[in-house]
């Protein structure tokens, strides 16, 4: 059966990569692309699917080591890589959200992607980030992490950037790559760190001993610290990275230029939660210290509210999603900080479903709306889409948290670790400020779906048609999915919690699974149902014009334009980062550089060469017969020296 | 064949005399001589792949060793030899000279027959300088190199070329005297009436010739100076920039490509094995230096506004990996540093290639000359993109391989440590943040009037970047054979540098 496995695992990467490579070379028709790309994906669902069940075939304690490695990717004296991937329950449920989801994606991608101006180069890019998604769960040593983590970055950049001709994708895609790549100086350093106190990259050499990290301490400028929290933090620089969170946050929401069906799959569903995944990955680490897995709840919990917060604010469909994307990767890095692993998990599998979903809604309404994402220029598209609006319906109800709706169970999972306890205690504030943002995303949940489907249409201009049945066919999927996705850890049962179970064992960090806490359960639910019950009164039922401003401005005054203007976070960064960067830049290129530096070698060469001369003439053909006079003096001294030697 | 070495280090010489005298050689077909010449030159350097034939990667010692007496009244041996830490340099250049004359094709139109000569005797000093094992011979070849470089920029550069070829000259130039005066010195100081470096490390490590701490230091320094001039090291670096701007398109190629790495590889060479005290001793400072140039070299390419000198600086910045690496003093920092110098002459050279290809079709560099074209040139954009990751770093490509390596043997380090590490990275990140802001400027945006016309990649030039994009994404996922060729000479290496270093 292990033999099955080793032959199955590779093949789940090499479809998509198959995929990518077919498409570049061989096909020019944007339709038949899309086949290509859909086909490969789908198979390395199916591959991953049978993967699956044989390794949940496998007894438990054998579930942990199904780890291959196809040849040596880096040998250089002690430093010694293999580029090999380790099968466990973790990445397994991580391959069959990424390949699963993918391949929907990749479907409706076709329908949505038609009139577009390089579709082949679209399903590329999509198939290769699939690949390297692939990578970044499977890898079994934080190296080949590492080349998943900025291969999904790249392909994130290039989707971003797909239509270049725009100006704000082009300036998006950028900012993603860079911050990005600022987030992955903490994860490398990590790494730097981890390697230099085990001598090795692998999870099977450094999660064993993790504890050793216990005593240890570092020195540096703010004094000892522990080696263990210094990891930690460094990693924890990489999540703020790569899922979005303060301070590194601000690329995703500008993200939402590339093409829609790629922020469902990368920017909501999979590679925004590989910031989750690694720490659930590293959590042997991470319960070594308490400072810092308490500063990632902290991390968490305060994107989470923030995030929500703009999301009120919002008058661009896509931007709503994002900043609700934000939001949620909080709640599952406050669950991960915790050290509710598996609670993480359940919410990114749940979230990867309807938050896919929603963001293909949203294409969907986009799609059939002419290109229009301004929500005042919508309105009443219930009756031109209903499809589009069931389905979105259940995502809604899903991502508010309104029970029996998958996004209800995964988010009470998060609130109650963070009230009834972990290894490392409770954290009751934390989880109040984790109801209220629940509540807040049943608000803007709420605003969105009576803005955009409810009422009359406002702008007129547009004639809004439902989406051909190959974008409607995912969106249903989906919305089963999101209906009934809670039951993979249904309390109760605790499928989840079982089958992660060996993961933690490694590590020593299995929790027993949460008991459902009923009076919390209400809680949420009461206050979720009237956050979205006010905004149905404030948006659903009167007549907007379309130019009209948030009537939640007249009553919240600056705090609404603080939404509006997410918190003015990009303009904090502009003044305090980038501009002071180019200032620098420029007296380095034009002051320093040239006058100081050379300055000093021109006049060094001046002094010794050319005193009186003047360059000008120096460099027009005296310097050869003065180089000569140099190198006979050379040959001179060079001869006294052997002469004087010989004798 | 136990003149195999002699053969290719000479046999590009013969081709500049031929392509130089042969009489009624026409422009057009100088080129297609030259080119031919330098491929016969690659073929025969292919038995050196390590486990294809004559060298053995898995052997410490000197390898196919070629030594006759040649000045005898001074001890000077024609000695010639490679090992694990030269074998990829020598490969380097017998495969980057040919893509470089192939550049020539569109590039080059005046005096053709001269520049083509220049750039196969340039062949027979780079390739004498990583396999003379004897210093007299060494410096010889060291000093002809800069014969022909100071041609190439000086006839056929840009309009200010003769400032900036007299500026490349006389500067390395005066930094390789102060070299020259610490091998006679070393010459006098052993009294073995020979030049040999092989003999002389041995004598050091068996404590046979024993260099006053002091004088090992000023004597160290004098070799540094030389070498540091050539990678160029901050702030040793100001000719760089001059020379590349004004240096033709294939000139700033093999500029790139190899001669700048004459550099690192005498510091690992001379600096690293004649004074290990002097390189434990002066490690961190010029450690310092190599993380300043890592982010100045970054930061200023940023503020670039010519294609060109954005790439230079990026030389820069990427060859302050390099030093990090080599001064990291231990195997996995001088893997990494070796393997870097192959990277960077791939990446780099490939840089270079794809702008001249643009200036050849726009006859201008400036970033703002261009736009969209990744409309107008798909093939090309998508290849440039390629290299322009290759050169930030980007895992499974060759460019990331060689900086990790570095990072962590300068993290693990006795001599450089984390806050090295750290800061290096930082250029990691610069990295992204200049090349793609130039990306999205010349290869995003809307097409213009002037680059609407501008003609897809051509099957000459594509036949420039193939070999080189290979060899991107061969290192970037396998690099285990090149590591493993190299293993066995760098730990030996670094062994001579005292035991406690060879442990990690």
């Amino acid at each position: 059966m292990e033999e099955t496995l080793f032959t199955l695992i590779p093949a789940i990467i090499v479809l998509p990569l198959l995929g990518a490579l077919i498409n570049t070379f061989l096909i020019r028709d944007g339709r038949r692309a899309g086949m290509v790309a859909s086909l490969a994906c789908g198979a390395a669902f199916v591959v991953g699917l049978a993967a699956f069940a044989l390794l949940a075939g496998l007894p438990h304690e054998e579930q942990t080591h199904i780890d291959l490695t196809l040849w040596q990717w880096i040998d250089a004296g002690p430093l010694d890589v293999p580029f090999g991937f380790l099968f466990d329950p973790l990445s397994a449920v991580m391959v069959l959200l990424i390949t699963g989801v993918g391949s929907l994606i990749h479907v409706f991608s076709i329908g949505y992607m038609a009139h577009d101006a390089r579709p082949v180069r679209y399903f590329v890019y999509l198939n290769l980030f699939v690949a390297a998604m692939l990578i970044l769960v499977l890898a079994n040593n934080y190296l080949l992490l590492f080349l998943g983590w900025e291969g999904v970055g790249l392909c994130s950049y290039l989707l971003i950037g797909h239509s270049f001709e725009r100006k704000e994708a082009r300036y998006a895609s950028m900012k993603a790559f860079v911050m990005n790549r600022i987030g992955d100086f903490g994860l490398m350093l990590a790494l730097l760190a981890l390697f230099q106190h085990f001598g090795s990259l692998n999870y099977g050499v450094i999660f064993p001993r993790a504890a050793e990290l216990a005593g240890q301490q570092i020195n540096w400028v703010l004094g000892p610290t522990a080696l263990a929290s210094a990891i930690a933090f460094c990693m924890l620089i990489g999540v703020s990275g790569k899922s979005a969170q303060i301070p590194l946050w601000t690329w995703l929401p500008d993200a939402m230029a590339g093409p829609t069906p790629a922020s469902a799959l990368i920017h909501a569903a999979t590679m925004v939660t590989s910031g989750v995944y690694l720490i659930v990955r590293s959590h042997s680490i991470f319960l070594q210290t308490q400072a810092i897995s308490n500063l990632t709840v902290y991390v968490g919990v305060a994107t989470a509210f923030v995030a929500a917060s703009i999301a009120i604010g919002q008058y661009d469909i896509k931007r709503v999603l994002a900043f609700s994307t934000v939001s949620q990767l909080g709640f599952m890095v406050a669950a991960a900080g915790m050290g509710a692993y598996t609670a993480a998990i359940f919410h990114l599998l749940t979230h990867g479903v309807f938050k896919a979903l929603l963001f293909l809604g949203a294409g969907s309404v986009i799609h059939g709306a002419h290109d229009v994402q301004d929500m005042r220029r919508m309105g009443g598209l219930r009756s031109a889409m209903p499809t589009t609006f069931l389905t979105y319906m259940a995502g809604t109800l899903a991502l508010s948290g309104i029970p029996i709706w998958a996004g209800f169970f995964s988010k009470d999972e998060i609130i109650g670790s963070a009230f009834h306890g972990t290894r490392f205690g409770t954290y009751p504030v934390s989880g109040t400020i984790l109801i209220i943002t629940a509540a807040l995303t049943a608000f803007y949940m709420a605003r969105q779906v009576s803005l955009v489907f409810l009422g009359q249409q406002r702008d007129t201009s547009y004639h809004a048609h439902e989406s051909e049945p190959i974008m409607t066919i995912p969106l249903w999927i989906l919305a089963v999915g999101s209906t009934i996705a809670g039951i993979i850890n249904f309390p109760g049962l605790h499928f989840l919690d079982h089958f992660l179970e060996p993961v933690f064992e490694v590590g020593h960090a299995v929790q027993e699974p949460l008991e459902f806490n009923i009076p919390l359960a209400i809680i949420t639910v009461v206050l979720a149902l009237a956050a979205g019950w006010v905004a149905y009164q404030v948006y659903g039922k009167r007549q907007w014009k379309k130019t009209f401003r948030d009537p939640l401005a007249r009553y919240l005054g600056v705090f609404f334009e603080g939404f509006e203007q997410r918190w003015y976070a990009d303009d904090v960064y502009d003044t305090m980062v980038v501009r002071p960067f180019k200032a620098t830049a420029s007296f380095l290129s034009r002051i320093l550089d040239p006058l100081g530096i050379d300055g000093l070698v021109n006049g060094a060469a001046w002094l010794v060469g050319f005193g009186g001369r003047g360059l000008r003439r120096a460099q027009t053909g005296y310097v050869r017969s003065y180089t000569l006079v140099f190198f006979l003096g050379v040959i001179a001294v060079l001869g006294y020296f052997g002469f004087a030697t010989v004798r | 064949m136990n003149f195999l070495l002699s053969l290719i280090v000479w046999l590009p010489l013969l081709g500049a005399l031929v392509v130089l005298f042969a009489p009624g050689l026409s422009d057009h077909t100088a080129k297609r001589v030259a080119l031919v010449w330098s491929l016969a030159v690659f073929v025969l350097s292919l038995p050196l792949i390590p486990g294809l034939g004559v060298f053995d990667g898995a052997r410490a010692e000197l390898q196919l060793v070629e030594r006759v007496p040649w000045i005898s009244a001074f001890g000077v041996d024609y000695f010639l030899a490679v090992d694990g830490i030269s074998i990829w340099l020598v490969l380097l250049t017998t495969f980057l000279t040919p893509i470089t004359i192939l550049s020539t094709f569109d590039a080059i139109n005046t005096r053709v027959r001269a520049f083509e000569a220049f750039m196969l005797a340039l062949q027979t000093g780079m390739l004498g300088v990583f396999l003379a094992q004897d210093l007299f011979l060494f410096y010889i070849f060291w000093e002809f190199t800069l014969v022909p470089m100071y041609f190439l920029i000086g006839i056929w550069g840009g309009a200010r070329r003769i400032y900036a070829t007299v500026k490349f000259f006389l500067y390395t130039f005066a930094a390789s005297v102060l070299m020259l005066l610490a091998i006679i010195a070393l010459y006098v100081l052993w009294g073995q009436n020979s030049f040999s470096l092989p003999d002389m490390v041995q004598a050091i490590r068996n404590n046979q010739f024993v260099l006053d701490q002091n004088l090992g230091r000023w004597l160290f320094l004098a070799f540094f100076a030389a070498f540091a001039v050539k990678v160029p090291l901050w702030p040793f670096h100001s000719w760089l920039p001059d020379a590349h701007t004004e240096a033709p398109t294939p000139g700033s190629v093999i500029l790139a490509g190899v001669l700048l790495k004459l550099g690192g590889y005498g510091f690992i060479r001379f600096n690293l094995q004649l004074f290990p005290e002097a390189s434990r001793f002066f490690a961190p400072a010029i450690g310092v230096l190599a993380v300043i140039g890592i982010i100045y070299g970054a930061w200023i390419a940023y503020a670039q506004t010519d294609i060109k000198k954005l790439v230079a600086y990026s030389s820069v910045s990427h060859m302050g990996f390099v030093v990090l690496g080599i001064f990291a003093l231990n195997p996995i920092g001088i893997h990494g540093a070796i393997l870097q110098m192959v990277n960077h002459g791939i990446s780099t050279g490939a840089l270079f290639l794809i702008v001249g290809m643009i200036y050849e079709r726009r006859h201008s560099r400036e970033i703002d000359a261009f736009g969209g074209l990744w409309r107008v040139m798909p093939v090309y954009t998508f290849l440039s993109l390629l290299i322009i990751m290759s050169s930030i770093g980007l895992p499974a490509l060759n460019g990331f391989v060689g900086e990790a390596t570095i990072m962590f043997g300068t993290f693990s380090s006795p001599f450089l440590g984390w806050e090295f590490a750290a800061f290096g990275l930082i250029g990691v990140i610069l990295a992204a943040v200049y090349l793609l802001w130039m990306f999205r400027r010349v290869m995003m945006g809307d097409v213009t009037e002037a680059t609407a016309k501008m003609r897809d990649i051509s099957r000459l030039e594509l036949s420039m970047l193939i070999p080189l994009v290979a060899l991107i994404l061969l290192i970037g996922l396998y690099p285990t054979p090149f590591f493993r060729a190299m293993n066995e000479s760098v730990t030996a290496l670094a062994n001579g540098l005292g035991p406690v270093l060879a442990a990690r």
